[in-house]
């Protein structure tokens, strides 16, 4: 039982969370996407671009967070944290700042729950097996808060 | 790693410090004291507003002030509040205003009156108890008729601009309990006898009793309103926003809404702005109109926002498409960005001319009188939105406020704007 946990634990949560951002940003993608527009629609991409990059950024993340999981490679807890901080981050932009949220609330709740498990696997490996330093934690926030902001910087930029 | 222990250790230490500066504490008032802070007013109005002599001259207010000055003495702190506020009217502008922080001042009748031009003051909003007074006309107060009740109030109403922002102010101010009597119109400060004319022209007098101010909008459960807009346009159908700013579309998808009563903050507003412009896109919609009759004001710039993103629409119709519906309430940046709209978006603007001008004193900021620490509040800029001076911006299409529409709470303002677009 121990050698199939080492073997292929990491395997399948890999894949699993990247089969989960696929999904996520089929759906997400399908939200956005109109088809057969009698007008010009360059805006509107445009436009559901800036509204909605926050959350793009974080399946984007997801999916590295998957990639480095599945190939067990040592940057995993980096990326568990970037993602839960990021996730953590940007449900609270959502609830308490943006007006216009950038996720549903189905999308917001997923995520939340993503980035809690994320921060509850870094948060282990940082206390017991110290595979993770301080450095990188500081790094992990200082990351994400870069992360969540850059879609509104965008917008600042755009305007 | 002890360094780093350190540097945050004394900035908690620091900050905790900070926190505990507390407000100067108010001492009870001398005549001393407030002659002190009456000086105080006129001094640093004159030296902090752009040009606090624009319309009275300087020796009016000077004389004003001496004048209280003899009879500070004699008065109660209320009416001492009161006079303060007349020599602030008395500069006559649109965002210079004082307000005291005892909370007595504000507690206020449970009533919401709207003024008519051809029908007087007529009860709106009420509490359950007097339901029956909805719609009635105000004609005494403790037996004052309410055009002299008017003419001791009017000097005293602070931050009004031309006759529409002078009736809305006018209409608030009769439910203070506090300053109808420290006016002379009441015998007691929180209880007096309201006349009421009904529509069987016979007269209902009332006693009613002053409620704390946060107690006065729970209170006021039974209203008359204009309820044609809330069955086409309603918060609850909004497809984005807040309560203060959110927008929809009818269900056929042609005509967009914007009700525009508040101000978010610039990244607020801009995602606000690029999401209704997506929603335009995607749905095709070529007709937008936008509501600013309760656009108290805030901070214009963040409503160019708005403006802007709108701009570079394509699919709106620019010609004729584009309507901002404007009232007495259209106040400070809901009415610079009514300017805005007419000059940026071509707009058309339909109801009652705002109760800011447009070439007026605005931007306020603000101090505190060192005694009695009542919050004045002043101009700082001038701004010119139209080339013509004019009493509020005046509409394309002016549409009285009409007793008979409430009466059948019909929103014709609105309607017009339907039955043009549908023409």
């Amino acid at each position: 039982m121990n050698d199939f946990r080492k073997k292929y634990l990491s395997q399948i949560l890999g894949t699993l969370l990247f089969v989960l951002a696929l999904i996520l940003g089929y759906f997400e993608y399908q939200r956005i996407n109109i088809e057969n527009s009698p007008i010009p629609l360059g805006d509107y991409y445009d436009y559901s671009i800036l509204l909605y990059a926050g959350h793009w950024f974080l399946y984007v993340l997801l999916s590295l967070v998957s990639i480095v999981t599945l190939f067990k490679l040592k940057a995993s807890n980096f990326f568990l944290v970037l993602f839960g901080i990021a996730s953590l981050l940007e449900f609270y932009f959502n609830i308490n700042i943006y007006v216009i949220p950038s996720m549903t609330e189905t999308q917001q709740y997923i995520l939340l729950a993503l980035g809690i498990l994320s921060l509850i696997f870094g948060a282990f490996n940082f206390l017991k097996i110290k595979k993770i330093s301080f450095s990188e934690i500081i790094l992990a926030i200082s990351l994400a808060f870069g992360i969540i902001y850059l879609p509104n910087g965008l917008i600042t930029f755009y305007f | 790693m002890k360094a780093i222990t350190y540097l945050i250790l004394s900035l908690l230490i620091y900050f905790s410090v900070s926190c505990n500066n507390k407000p100067a504490e108010k001492t009870p008032m001398t005549p001393d004291k407030w002659k002190s802070d009456l000086d105080y007013l006129v001094k640093t109005l004159k030296a902090r507003h752009i040009n606090p002599y624009h319309t009275a001259s300087k020796s009016d207010i000077y004389n004003r002030v001496d004048s209280l000055k003899k009879r500070i003495g004699t008065l109660s702190e209320h009416q001492i509040t009161v006079e303060f506020s007349k020599i602030v009217r008395a500069l006559d502008d649109s965002h210079t205003g004082i307000w005291t922080s005892n909370p007595s001042y504000y507690q206020s009748y449970a009533l919401g009156f709207f003024s008519f031009d051809d029908d007087g003051f007529r009860v709106l909003r009420t509490s359950k108890e007097n339901a029956s007074l909805l719609g009635t006309k105000l004609i005494r107060i403790d037996n004052m008729p309410i055009s002299e009740v008017i003419q001791r109030i009017e000097p005293m109403i602070q931050c009004a601009d031309n006759y529409y922002s002078i009736q809305a102010r006018l209409a608030d101010e009769l439910r203070y309990g506090v300053r109808l009597h420290a006016l002379g119109i009441t015998k007691n400060q929180n209880t007096a006898t309201f006349e009421f004319l009904l529509p069987d022209s016979s007269v209902q007098k009332v006693n009613l009793q002053t409620v704390a101010s946060h107690e006065y909008e729970p209170t006021l459960t039974e209203s008359l309103e204009l309820k044609d807009v809330k069955k086409t346009f309603t918060f609850q159908k909004a497809s984005l926003g807040t309560e203060k700013l959110w927008f929809q579309t009818t269900d056929n998808l042609k005509i967009g809404y914007i009700y525009f009563a508040g101000y978010l903050n610039n990244l607020q507003m801009r995602r606000f702005a690029i999401a209704v412009s997506r929603e335009l896109i995607k749905h095709n919609t070529q007709k937008l109109i936008i509501d600013v009759r309760y656009n108290g004001g805030g901070n214009f710039f963040n409503g160019l926002q708005l403006a802007k993103l709108l701009t570079i629409n394509d699919n709106l119709d620019f010609e004729n498409g584009i309507y901002v519906l404007t009232s007495r309430y259209t106040y400070s940046a809901g009415m610079s960005n009514t300017a805005h709209f007419k000059e940026l978006l071509n707009a058309k603007l339909i109801g009652e001319p705002t109760g800011a001008n447009p070439n007026d004193y605005q931007d306020a900021d603000g101090f505190s009188l060192p005694h009695s620490q009542m919050w004045v509040q002043y101009s700082k800029r001038h701004y010119r939105f139209q080339d013509s001076i004019s009493n509020g911006i005046i509409p394309d299409v002016h549409i009285k406020p009409k007793w008979s529409d409430y009466q059948q709470e019909h929103d014709e303002v609105l309607a017009w704007v339907l039955k043009d677009i549908r023409l």
